[in-house]
């Protein structure tokens, strides 16, 4: 009796934790949601209307016809996607030499990807501003897709060599003596087996350049250019009461992430707990 | 098929840890060799260095009249069956059996015919179109059998293949294994740490122990004859009885002393036996009990009697040392009993020395 | 060969076709692979860092961006640095913030991670919400909270009158006041970036063994003492990792401090990576000086990985 009542007390206190835990973090998400929602005169109500009666798509509307939303969400694609894709390509490559190949002094440079990955970006922003000034990078989807790869690949390259280091060594060596090369043995043997991981590693990838500010700010001034984070922090801050929209923004901005979200959600622990000490 | 032959084959990993210390030997064409010995013994490495997964440090490796020694894998012609069967798991078996034909570009009529032999060969039709994990652990076996035997390659290898399927599957495996050796004749080399199955299945047993080859021959010659005591010790269960002791010579007659206790030692012995310090050896089976400890048997106490099915383990104290013996199943012995023992004079065998390489002792 | 034997003609054809060559052999492999990332390694970190610590030895200004050029001068930005009060300033904000927030965080996410190790209904739910906020788009995550910040019409205010914690009438203007503003900056980054403690210390938790917590039960311990005589010490190797790295990360972080306060008001949230971008890539453009700045936090970073290696070897060896 009293044992079953201490732990229904306990359960009882996990589920009060676990809904503080949930305002916490869900309630910044639920406003952004709502007020992308709302009329703008509701959104400054005091007190606040806390879930509109009748939703409207204004915003969303307005988003696409008075900015160039459409746009930076699409510079923002074509940016992240150059980079992830060039990162994985080579990234891949590398780790597949790092964790199976002799290399010589193989450990410093595992050390090395770490290091580069922990490299923040803003000790590596002057730099790259001069010289891609100089070999005419500045201002260019490609040049930020080549900052990018600063961070990209050191992640890739660390997260993937985990990942390869778990494929049995045994299958490449039956493949090798079915009749494979090296690289078949990669390409038919090693590559399937670690394709859901390599996929997860690139959606984390997409996700760091989607997400990311300074480099994009920087580097990419022209309107037409921008990707989405400098975009979006421009027009909110020359538009800093249309909250509406602003939000609206917000949400679309987040949406690729939480798509992504579904699909990586099991690999996260290996994407950010192995190697992820930054982000 | 092709004959296997070290030229003083050596392995060195890193700055000095010697693997293999240098093969030299032969395997003959068709044969069924087996490399056996302890975990580190080098045997895995050797048959890495047939495979071409391992650089030798030095020395040649030669198929027939053949330098493969520079060879990648896939250019020697072999086939080898891991320990871990070492399946692709996304492919289906089929895919699986298929894959070595790809890569050497057989045809697609041709592939399918040789699918469907071996598939029929080895019992596994049922489940070509099934992936691996959806298999049990001996039809594994028999695709990862399958995919070497299918490539039909001149050297086939196996690297602890039964090890690990359970015991009752392992011996009908075993005898499945001796079939096929006997259906397709290719030389096959087989290493293994189990030495049941090394004599079980094999036309020659190569000896390994710290990197360096201990005796080479038919199961029977080293069952019978080991070259040293290492070999006399590993191969056989229970082990080999050894009994360390001195010679000394009574009215022209050699005979083994240990505390007292003497064993006089055949002609065929005598003439060799000019060691001090010895082991004399004697396998348990070739111990005869009697109840009476009369004058030509060696007196003894019996420790305990284990009953292991078929026959008996009697563990003996023999001046102050334990050693066994095996008797039929219907023994009266028990623990406590005094007995006395009878080794069979034509079975033992004298060791030059106590270390692991002490030498054999033979009639000229 | 006997049964299953191709033709002897079929074999040879099958041999040979089977021989390709190597086109790279496998000892030059390993170095062919790693080439190209090694380029990009060379060519976007190692070589901008070191053109980086040339330019903190160069007057830099706008007009040599195009030449690449640049005067000679010596330590005179580090003398510069030295003497500047807002980089002392600056120092001492990135230091506070980066060691508040880490401790928040590191707190707050290891409280989180023993909550979702717990089981409750919808725990799959819910661990996948707490890593929102991480994932999510800095740019984003600050427009929200800015909202939310509002004096007249944000919910904190709303929520804190109706707690009764303040009046109405004193409606805080969070981002506005010095203290309030780096408490409100400190907030973003708590939310934000506290999922990734929670990942990391949940993912260690999970593989203490159980039976650790049943002998400890067996032999008496009660909840607290389980707690801290065994998950404590169990992960307590990976706080100090993360607490290593994490000061790292913030104490270099820029994102949400610009956009939130741009380093106002009155400076109270003016950090070292506000102080490059002010220096270097706004107003000024005084690239030489942001070099100085950016060479020592580089410095400052060598040494904390200095110690994570030293204590990376140290768990090697035990």
């Amino acid at each position: 009796m009293t044992r079953s009542f201490r732990r229904s007390l306990a359960q009882g206190r996990t589920y009060l934790l676990v809904i503080l835990l949930l305002l916490f973090v869900g309630f910044p998400l639920f406003w952004m949601l709502m007020s992308s929602g709302k009329l703008n005169s509701d959104i400054v109500r005091i007190p606040p209307v806390w879930i509109p009666f009748l939703p409207t798509l204004e915003h969303y509307e307005e988003l696409f016809e008075v900015t160039q939303f459409g746009r930076w969400f699409l510079n923002s694609l074509l940016v992240c996607s150059l980079s992830t894709i060039s990162a994985v390509t080579l990234g891949v490559l590398g780790a597949y030499s790092l964790s199976r190949l002799k290399v010589r002094g193989k450990e410093l440079l595992g050390r090395s990807v770490l290091l580069a990955y922990m490299f923040p970006g803003v000790l590596l922003v002057i730099p790259l501003v001069l010289v891609f000034t100089r070999i005419g990078l500045m201002n260019s989807q490609v040049g930020l897709a080549l900052a990018y790869l600063t961070f990209a690949l050191p992640f890739v390259m660390w997260v993937m060599r985990d990942f390869l280091a778990s494929v049995p060594v045994d299958l490449e060596e039956a493949a090798m003596i079915d009749g494979a090369s090296r690289l078949e043995a990669l390409r038919d043997v090693v590559l399937p087996q670690a394709f859901p991981g390599i996929i997860a590693t690139g959606i984390f990838a997409f996700l760091f350049a989607w997400n990311e500010y300074l480099f994009a700010a920087v580097l990419v001034r022209s309107h037409d250019l921008q990707t989405l984070p400098p975009a979006m922090a421009n027009f909110a801050s020359a538009m800093d009461t249309r909250w509406g929209l602003i939000m609206a923004a917000s949400t679309l901005a987040t949406l690729p992430m939480a798509i992504a979200f579904a699909f990586v959600q099991k690999y996260l622990i290996t994407g950010l707990g192995a190697g992820g000490v930054k982000g | 098929m092709a004959r296997v032959r070290f030229d003083k084959l050596r392995k060195v990993f890193g700055r000095d840890v010697v693997a293999v210390a240098g093969l030299d030997f032969e395997i003959a064409d068709g044969s069924f060799v087996s490399l056996v010995g302890p975990s580190g013994c080098g045997k895995s490495t050797a048959l890495r260095m047939i495979a071409g997964l391992e650089e030798p440090t030095s020395g040649r490796l030669l198929f027939d009249d053949r330098d493969v020694t520079g060879l990648e894998p896939r250019d020697r012609d072999i086939a080898m069956v891991f320990q871990s069967y070492a399946l692709y798991p996304h492919m289906s078996v089929r895919e699986n059996l298929e894959y070595g034909l790809r890569k050497r570009r057989v045809p697609a009529a041709e592939r399918d015919q040789r699918v469907a032999r071996i598939a029929a060969m080895l019992h596994i039709e049922p489940f070509l179109e099934r992936k691996p994990r959806q298999l049990s652990g001996g039809q594994r076996q028999r695709v990862a059998l399958g995919r070497a035997l299918i490539r039909d390659p001149e050297v086939f290898l196996l690297d602890e293949p039964l090890s690990n399927l359970d015991a009752k599957l392992r011996v009908h495996m075993r005898a499945e294994l001796a079939t096929l050796h006997a259906r397709v004749g290719t030389t096959m080399i087989y290493v293994t740490h189990d030495q049941l199955e090394a004599m079980t299945l094999s036309d020659r047993i190569v000896v390994m122990s710290q990197g360096v080859v201990q005796q080479i021959g038919p199961p029977e010659e080293v069952y019978a004859r080991p070259a040293n005591r290492f070999v006399a010790e590993f191969i056989g269960t229970p082990s080999m009885n050894l009994m360390a002791g001195e010679l000394d010579e009574e009215g022209g007659k050699a005979r083994f002393r240990r505390n007292g206790v003497t064993v006089p030692l055949p002609d065929s012995l005598t003439a060799a036996a000019d060691a001090r310090q010895v082991l004399l050896g004697i396998r348990p089976e070739d111990i005869r009990i009697t109840a009476d400890s009369g004058e030509a048997t060696i007196p003894a106490q019996v420790a305990v009697a284990e009953l292991a099915g078929a026959e008996k383990y009697i563990y003996l104290d023999v001046a102050g040392m334990q050693i066994i013996a095996r008797t039929d199943a219907d023994s009266p012995v028990r623990g406590g009993d005094r007995v006395g023992l009878h080794f069979r004079p034509d079975r033992l065998h004298l060791f030059d020395g106590t270390s692991d390489e002490a030498k054999a002792i033979r009639a000229g | 060969m006997t049964v299953e034997a191709a033709s002897p003609q079929e074999t040879v054809a099958t041999r040979v076709a089977g021989i390709g060559r190597t086109l790279i052999p496998d000892r030059w492999l390993g170095l062919v692979l790693l080439a190209p990332s090694a380029v990009v390694f060379l060519l976007l970190l190692i070589y901008p860092l070191l053109y980086g610590i040339w330019t903190s030895f160069h007057s830099v200004d706008i007009l040599d961006l195009a030449s690449g050029g640049g005067s000679f001068v010596g330590f005179d930005n580090y003398l510069w640095l030295l003497q500047n009060a807002q980089f002392w300033h600056a120092l001492k904000t990135s230091t506070l913030y980066a060691g508040i927030v880490v401790t928040l965080q590191i707190v707050l996410g290891t409280a989180v991670a023993l909550l979702l190790h717990q089981s409750f209904k919808g725990r799959a739910f819910v661990r996948g919400l707490v890593l929102f906020p991480y994932m999510m788009p800095v740019v984003a995550v600050i427009l929200v909270w800015m909202l939310l910040y509002n004096a007249l019409f944000g919910a904190i205010n709303y929520i804190l009158f109706s707690l009764g914690l303040i009046s109405r009438i004193d409606a805080i203007a969070w981002l506005s006041q010095p203290d309030s503003a780096f408490a409100g900056v400190v907030l973003v980054s708590l939310w934000k970036y506290f999922p990734f403690v929670v990942v990391i210390v949940l993912a260690r938790l999970q593989v203490i063994p159980q039976d650790l917590y049943e002998a400890a039960r067996i032999d008496g311990a009660g909840a607290w003492s389980r707690f801290v005589d065994i998950t404590l010490r169990e992960i307590k190797d990976v706080l100090i990792v993360i607490a290593l790295l994490r000061t790292i990360f913030m104490f270099n972080n820029f994102e949400v401090v610009f956009l939130l306060t741009h380093g106002g008001p009155m400076q109270a949230t003016l950090t070292l990576p506000i102080l490059v971008y002010e220096t270097a890539l706004d107003g000024d453009r005084a690239f030489g000086r942001g070099s100085a700045i950016a060479v020592v936090m580089f410095g400052l970073l060598m040494m904390t990985m200095m110690v994570y290696f030293r204590f990376l070897r140290r768990e090697d060896r035990q």
